[in-house]
């Protein structure tokens, strides 16, 4: 199986001279598809440096990053933008959505980022259905609860049919039972559909349905360890 | 559209602080809107004036005539030539002769300089319309022998119609004489240049104040179409060679430059207010840029290319000022065509500018010029500011990291 993505002795390095911060140092990493992948670790540790890198949102000082075994390093940054728009879908902790559309135009605004055929509202809608939010497709994110906004942020990831979803401490502004709905509601995703997740998140419940979790210290991966099926 | 819909969206966020950037916008375009119709409506008004109540479309005056709102010289008069008739007969829609000078207006002990106008009963209507003149009184007749004066030259003497009017002057051969006539009625033309100080004086009676023997010191010609008076200039210049014809686009240059000064003003006027509506708008913008850092940061990631990004504000900006640029086009548009249908009295603030008669003539209602481009260019001029006035905000924007941006 052809790996997703993979890093190679990537290190991400802020500032120079005495003020140089080494956020990730010489970094491998190998995602291969249907992941379930938690990079876990305390602030500071490079987790959301190596997203970062991952979900090319930022570009390594050193080392490379492939993307479906094409070096991403040299390319522009409006093709770096295409490919997010087709490839990754974001997850993030405080959901992000547009506050001036509803649900449905949410998703809707990722297949048109994307560029994407077909009919966009229906695809948005199954996929709403799908996260179990058919009943609120026309409700602004304020008329929303903290899960079905993350639900939708959900939905919004996935509507394109990404290679990857990362998501960014998913369930650190839901209350436990929303944030349990969200990660079984992944897990299944992930299951059925065959999604490939990454989250960083210090969540001991996410870290419980992982079934590979890799733990960061001061830039530089202390362990990597595949976990039986998860929860 | 997508796009174009999310940026309309958008402005709906902050609907108090975008209600502020509109109302300046509005407020620059409605003054570029009603400047310009309030200038375009005095020129026209002044050039109307001059040509209905002092020149007509040509004006003859004796070579080397000089004279300004006080010195009115006669002794140049000339008699017409026969070409010079014929020419005029022919090409002039209508045509008439005056003489202007400087009488000594006397009532009693009283006396006050007038502005003379002896004219032609018979012809004198026909180039100079009549339709805003009330006369308290009669028209002069050879019957009742009188002259008209002036309502605020009548007010100043103590005069009513039926009065009794001293005229005191020089003839064309520079003989001292005076004339003592009846104010048949008194004159209310709407427009300062007669209604300060003006006697009009039937032709007539004239030859006995100024004998003049049918010598004129004007002549003044009324064509179909003003754009034609060129040409009869040329003309009238080889049939008169005593006298200098002049159109009335030269007669009107000066006055023309002057409220063009004016339009300049309004201009100036306007563009402050855009000026103060463009720093509004970039000030919205930037704000709407930095409250939504995470948001533009998830777009970024979602695959939103700074392109879009910076067009997205762009989008803002300029909705901002399309609604603006609209409303005050709307409102500039109304005021300016309502006035220009009902026109503004000019006559209240003239009664408080003390009547001061600088020899420009106008009428007092003002119509101002309703100009459906001129509203267009106020809603492009209005889009344009509110665009222009987003670059700096949407490039902030777009130039946001988004790795920084979606933890922002």
């Amino acid at each position: 199986m052809s790996a997703i993505c993979k890093l190679e002795n990537a290190s991400k390095i802020y500032g120079s001279g005495p003020t140089e911060v080494r956020a990730l140092d010489t970094v491998s990493v190998t995602i291969q598809p249907g992941e379930f992948t938690v990079f876990s670790g305390p602030s500071g540790s490079g987790k959301s440096t190596l997203l970062n890198l991952i979900g090319l949102l930022d570009s390594a000082t050193t080392g490379r990053v492939l993307l479906q075994g094409h070096d991403v390093s040299g390319l522009s940054a409006r093709n770096l933008a295409a490919l997010r728009a087709e490839q990754i879908g974001f997850i993030f902790q405080s959901f992000n959505l547009v506050p001036v559309l509803s649900a449905l135009e949410n998703v809707t605004l990722a297949l048109q980022l994307a560029g994407m055929g077909g009919n966009h509202k229906a695809q948005a809608s199954k996929v709403l259905q799908d996260v179990g939010l058919g009943e609120f497709l026309h409700r602004r994110p304020n008329q929303l609860s903290g899960g079905q906004q993350q639900r939708v942020a959900v939905a919004r990831a996935l509507v394109k049919k990404p290679t990857l979803v990362i998501a960014d401490e998913p369930t650190a502004n839901l209350d436990s039972t929303s944030g349990d709905n969200v990660l079984d509601l992944m897990r299944d995703l992930n299951e059925r559909m065959g999604a490939t997740f990454l989250f960083s998140t210090h969540d001991p419940r996410v870290m419980a349905r992982a079934k590979r979790i890799v733990k960061l210290h001061d830039g530089k991966i202390q362990s990597d360890e595949q976990q039986n099926g998860g929860a | 559209m997508w796009l174009f819909r999310l940026g309309a969206m958008n402005l709906l966020r902050s609907p108090k602080r975008v209600g502020l950037s509109l109302i300046s916008v509005v407020a620059g375009v409605c003054v570029f809107i009603l400047g310009d119709g309030f200038a375009n409506g005095l020129t026209e008004n002044v050039i109307r004036a001059e040509i209905d109540s002092v020149g007509a479309h040509v004006t003859l005056t004796p070579l080397g005539y000089d004279s300004d709102a006080f010195t009115r010289p006669i002794e140049d008069a000339y008699a017409l030539t026969d070409a010079t008739r014929v020419t005029l007969d022919e090409q002039a829609q209508s045509w008439t002769r005056r003489i202007l000078f400087s009488p000594e207006g006397i009532v009693g002990s009283d006396g006050i300089r007038l502005r003379g106008v002896a004219y032609d009963p018979a012809s004198d209507e026909a180039v100079f319309p009549r339709d805003t003149w009330v006369v308290r009184g009669d028209m002069p007749t050879p019957e009742n022998g009188g002259v008209l004066l002036a309502v605020k030259a009548a007010k100043l003497l103590g005069v009513e119609d039926g009065d009794w009017l001293t005229l005191r002057t020089r003839t064309v051969d520079g003989a001292l004489n005076a004339l003592q006539v009846p104010v048949s009625g008194i004159l209310s033309a709407g427009n300062p240049i007669i209604d300060v100080n003006t006697v009009m004086i039937p032709w007539p009676l004239a030859e006995d104040l100024l004998q003049h023997h049918e010598r004129t010191t004007h002549v003044h010609a009324r064509l179909g179409n003003r754009r034609n008076a060129a040409p009869l200039a040329e003309l009238l210049r080889t049939t008169q060679p005593d006298a200098k014809p002049e159109t009335w686009e030269r007669a009107t240059a000066e006055l023309v430059q002057m409220m063009e000064m004016r339009r300049t003003i309004f201009r100036v006027l306007s563009f402050a207010l855009l000026a103060m509506a463009a720093t509004g708008i970039a000030n919205t913008i930037l704000m709407a840029a930095y409250e939504r850092v995470r948001e533009v940061g998830t777009l970024r990631a979602m695959g939103m290319t700074r392109r879009q990004v910076t067009a997205l504000f762009l989008i803002e900006g300029a909705f901002l000022g399309i609604v603006g640029g609209l409303l005050g086009a709307a409102l500039g548009g109304f005021a300016t065509y309502y006035w220009s249908v009902h026109g503004i009295d000019l006559a209240p603030l003239m009664e408080q500018s003390g009547d001061v008669n600088n020899g420009i003539a106008f009428s007092t209602m003002l119509y101002l010029y309703f100009s459906p481009p001129t509203i267009a260019v106020g809603v492009v001029i209005g889009a344009s500011v509110a665009t222009i006035a987003s670059v700096y905000p949407a490039r902030a924007a777009s130039a946001l990291s988004p790795a920084d941006a979606v933890r922002a």
